[in-house]
């Protein structure tokens, strides 16, 4: 099975079956656009992903690289937040930090799969939550001042059983 | 308020169709009884409580076919009068003290036809004779304390001499003890069934019959009901 | 639903005040979603829950219980009867249909006894409406999952919360997914304590005996996955682009995003992108949804595609102005009652339809057929203003050529004439015609049909008591989509009709032939065991002579 080696920012490269590569719609379209033949020794190279990332972007998209295509833009099943499969979960069990850094990576690399599955994951860590707890969670600095808090408190009262 | 009391007779051609003929009548006047337990009704309009029955079948899940003469009666202890309503050859007496202050008027198409309320099977409106709930006839009037009511299907009133009837009535003039009403109330019943089958017995049927033309004598083997009660305020 | 049910320091409210128990059964019927009778007719009506039960302990399909009219997956997996909008505010109790029932006195709940008569184990939440002030609002009382159960009637006597406050309405809710027909309830009884003077009455209703106790989440939406990391300090969402955030947002349901919006002015201006509220369903918000809530979404509805308010109170103006202005796609107003008609000029790119027990009239549903040409699913089940059915099926041939799925359940006025035009919509693929046609001559309006409509996969034909097994031939031969046919109530079917529907539909699925007489249940037992895939309806009646009752 042809090859193909991607390169992170801080210079690692990784070699990788164009299969697995091609489920990001980035590099597929790289591929395709420039012409890259596979059998030469070509690098694509990500400058925005650095080699960490990449490392866990790959051992995703090896995992799910059966996974059946996403359906279009299925409206009704996608939103769900519980269904989210063991091993991904285990897999995104990382920090903030981390996790994060790979939504941006899925979102640059437009691996729809990787993409959804992370937002997902941070959108159960908001729900539920008051929030004064999600800015604790997530470290964001609230920059309401009183009255407008207590304007935007009674706007979105409609929702807290009372 | 007194729950209102009520008799249907099934209309017996029916079995030639394979449609049993008690069916509609038992559906008709068990519907009525479900309206009144629900409330469904106005207490001094029994037409329309049969109205409402009536079509009510239409939503039955068992296509419940056939048809049935009709005879309900409501007793209203707040001004004292008792409405009536009346489809058919049912029908009702009231008995004062030995005289008959009320009785329903037969509705009869021509000899032996009675006036029916049908469901006829899909097709066959045509061939059936169908009357509309408000071809009924709907009374009203005073009753008094102790006054006997009879409803009763035709078989009653086509086997049993007007007489022998009002005699057995003044019985239970003022009567509240509901064993000696049951009692006398078997005692039509099984006279009725008796000279229906006495060939040589010349019926109110019968009379009828030569009124109009038919020679005919003995009595009408037919189905009978008898409901009987007194009137206490 | 995990919650302490009685804190160590709850103490029923009887034992510190002297109180009546009392027994009753449902006095009035508020409210439901879910009706199987004529508003005229009282059959399988809601009504029938007033009183005590009349048919229990006997089990099967009576007219004097209240019956629902949906059962299993069979809706859902047409086309027309679409999902939840919103699956993120996902219930996971998955109700479907509730019933609001009001008894004569108000009491001190302690136990609810649900006479359940066909097919029970639908039950998955009970709530109250507590009179006590300051918190007169809805409280649940009970949750579970929906219950199997075998095949007779039972009393379900759930175990309740212990509340403190005093309740005269209960609010049943209902998932019948997992039923293999419909669920039919007999009646309801409640037990509680009941104040024995006025004094207690009025200091408990104005909430000056300490009637409430604190009550737990009523739901937590937390799934097994989270794993809260720590960030290191660092505001992360100031990293991720715009379109990032609102497509985490998109996954969050309609209370978080109300939270969200009170972080800070990033996650406020995200939190009210209409992109996120193109679909709005109130539905599990209907115990929280006032006319303020609508206003709430107006301002961020603008480009609202789908809209659900089945469940939420329909009285206000603002409830109708909101849905006026703001159609584009999808209207479901099920159970509203009062219809009103919004400005032609919103509504023109509609899909899907749903006016189920509305009182609409025929000259404004005409309208809107004309209106709007995309129109796929027309649902006008129970509409009993609607007259002239005839000449809307013809508005419909002319106007709405994508027309995939109507129904027009227990509606009257239709006519075989008014039927046969249904053939000429050929990309037809669900017909309800339930109860349309009980006592007209069908004629040849079937043949005609299935001669026009070959993808038909759902056709609904209870009632149709004209029909026998020349009629129905036609659609047998052709109408080989077929998964869904129902044959409820026609008497003159015979079984070798039934056969060759069996044989010859190869998709067929559900066949429902309860109430047919000239089929012998020996029959259909044998066709069970040679068809295990279809599923074969044959409602039953088993009558129990209670002598005591």
């Amino acid at each position: 099975m042809p090859n193909i080696k991607l390169q992170s920012s801080d210079g690692e490269t990784f070699e990788v079956d164009v299969e697995i590569a091609k489920c990001s719609v980035t590099i597929k379209t790289m591929l395709e656009d420039l012409g890259m033949d596979d059998e030469e020794e070509e690098v694509v190279p990500l400058p925005n992903v650095n080699s960490a990332i990449l490392r866990k972007v790959i051992q995703w998209a090896t995992y799910h690289k059966d996974d059946p295509p996403p359906p279009e833009d299925d409206e009704n099943k996608e939103k769900r937040t519980d269904d989210i499969s063991s091993w991904d979960a285990d897999f995104l069990k990382v920090d903030q930090g981390t996790l994060f850094e790979l939504i941006l990576a899925a979102n640059y690399l437009d691996i729809k799969g990787l993409l959804d599955v992370t937002c997902k994951t941070v959108a159960n860590m908001i729900k539920g939550k008051a929030p004064e707890e999600i800015r604790k969670t997530f470290n964001i600095k609230n920059d309401f001042t009183a009255s407008e808090e207590e304007q935007v408190r009674k706007e979105n009262e409609w929702c807290e059983e009372k | 308020m007194q729950p209102p009391r009520g008799v249907a007779d099934g209309v017996g051609g029916w079995r030639a169709y394979g449609i049993d003929p008690g069916e509609f009548s038992f559906h008709l006047m068990r519907t009525c009884e479900r309206l009144v337990k629900l409330g469904r009704f106005t207490p001094t309009n029994p037409s329309d409580l049969l109205a409402k029955s009536y079509y009510e079948l239409l939503h039955h899940k068992k296509a419940v076919l056939g048809s049935s003469t009709a005879c309900v009666v409501l007793l209203n202890k707040e001004n004292c009068t008792l409405y009536t309503a009346n489809i058919g050859d049912s029908g009702f007496m009231v008995v004062r003290r030995g005289r008959v202050v009320r009785r329903s008027e037969e509705q009869q198409h021509y000899f032996n036809t009675p006036f029916q309320l049908s469901l006829p099977p899909p097709g066959y409106q045509q061939d059936v004779l169908s009357d509309r709930p408000d071809a009924a006839i709907a009374d009203n009037f005073p009753v008094e304390d102790g006054d006997v009511i009879l409803v009763a299907t035709d078989g009653v009133f086509d086997n049993l001499p007007h007489s022998l009837i009002v005699n057995e009535l003044v019985k239970v003039q003022g009567e509240r003890c509901a064993s000696r009403l049951q009692m006398v109330a078997n005692s039509l019943a099984w006279m009725a069934r008796n000279l229906s089958f006495d060939e040589t017995f010349i019926s109110p049927f019968a009379e009828s019959a030569f009124a109009n033309g038919i020679n005919t004598i003995g009595g009408k083997p037919d189905d009978i009901t008898v409901i009987l009660a007194t009137v206490a305020i | 639903m995990e919650s302490n049910e009685e804190g160590d320091d709850f103490v029923p409210i009887e034992k510190f005040l002297k109180m009546d128990h009392l027994e009753q059964y449902v006095y009035r019927v508020l409210d439901y979603t879910s009706r199987y009778n004529n508003s005229n007719s009282y059959y399988y009506a809601p009504i029938n829950l007033v009183g005590k039960y009349a048919k229990y302990p006997s089990y099967g399909d009576f007219p004097e219980a209240y019956f629902l009219r949906s059962y299993g997956n069979w809706w859902k997996k047409s086309e027309g009867y679409q999902l939840d909008y919103r699956p993120q505010d996902f219930d996971p109790s998955g109700a479907e249909d509730y019933i609001t029932l009001e008894f004569e006195s108000a009491v001190v709940p302690r136990d609810i006894f649900i006479y359940e008569i066909y097919n029970p184990g639908s039950v998955v939440r009970i709530w109250g409406k507590s009179l006590c002030a300051p918190k007169c609002s809805w409280v649940l009382l009970w949750e579970g999952p929906p219950q199997i159960y075998p095949h007779k009637s039972r009393i379900f006597h759930p175990q309740m919360r212990k509340v403190n406050c005093l309740l005269n309405t209960i609010r049943l809710e209902f998932n019948q997914s997992h039923l293999q027909y419909h669920c039919s309830i007999d009646a309801v009884l409640l037990a509680g304590y009941q104040p024995s003077t006025n004094l207690q009455y009025n200091m408990m209703v104005k909430g000056l005996v300490d009637s409430f106790q604190k009550k737990p989440e009523v739901r937590k939406i937390m799934s097994d996955h989270i794993f809260d990391a720590d960030s290191g300090g660092r505001d992360l969402f100031l990293n991720l682009p715009y379109e990032v955030i609102i497509h985490i947002f998109q996954y969050l349901d309609l209370k978080s995003l109300s939270r969200c919006a009170q972080v800070n002015k990033m996650w406020n201006e995200a939190s009210v992108d209409p992109v996120l509220y193109q679909n709005l369903s109130l539905k599990p918000y209907w115990y929280l949804v006032n006319c303020n809530t609508l206003e709430y979404f107006m301002n961020k509805s603008k480009t609202l595609k789908k809209l659900d308010l089945s469940w939420c109170g329909n009285d206000s103006i603002e409830f109708k102005e909101f849905v006026a202005v703001f159609l584009r796609k999808d209207l479901r107003l099920k159970y509203i009652n009062q219809w009103f008609q919004p400005s032609m000029s919103n509504l023109n790119k509609l899909v899907s339809l749903d006016l189920t027990s509305t009182d609409i009239q025929d000259n404004d549903l005409m309208t809107i057929l004309k209106a709007n040409k995309n129109l796929k699913h027309i649902i006008i089940d129970l509409c009993e203003n609607l007259v002239r059915l005839d000449q809307i099926v013809e508005v419909v041939e002319k106007y709405n050529k994508n027309l995939t799925t109507w129904s027009s359940w227990k509606t009257s006025s239709l006519t075989a004439e008014g039927a046969k035009h249904f053939a000429n919509c050929p990309h037809l693929k669900e017909l309800d015609l339930g109860w349309c046609l009980i006592n007209t001559d069908p004629g040849n309006c079937l043949e005609r049909i299935a001669s026009g409509c070959r993808q038909l996969k759902r056709l609904i034909l209870s009632e149709w008591r004209g029909l026998n097994d020349y009629l129905l031939m036609p659609v047998i031969m052709a109408c080989k989509e077929l998964t869904q046919l129902d044959l409820l109530g026609i008497k003159n079917i015979s079984s070798d009709l039934c056969e060759m529907a069996l044989l010859m539909l190869p998709k067929l699925r559900l066949l429902d032939i309860s109430f047919c007489e000239f089929v012998r249940q020996e029959e259909v037992e044998i066709w069970r065991q040679r068809y295990p895939h279809i599923t074969i309806q044959r409602s039953c009646q088993y009558v129990v002579n209670d002598y005591l009752n």
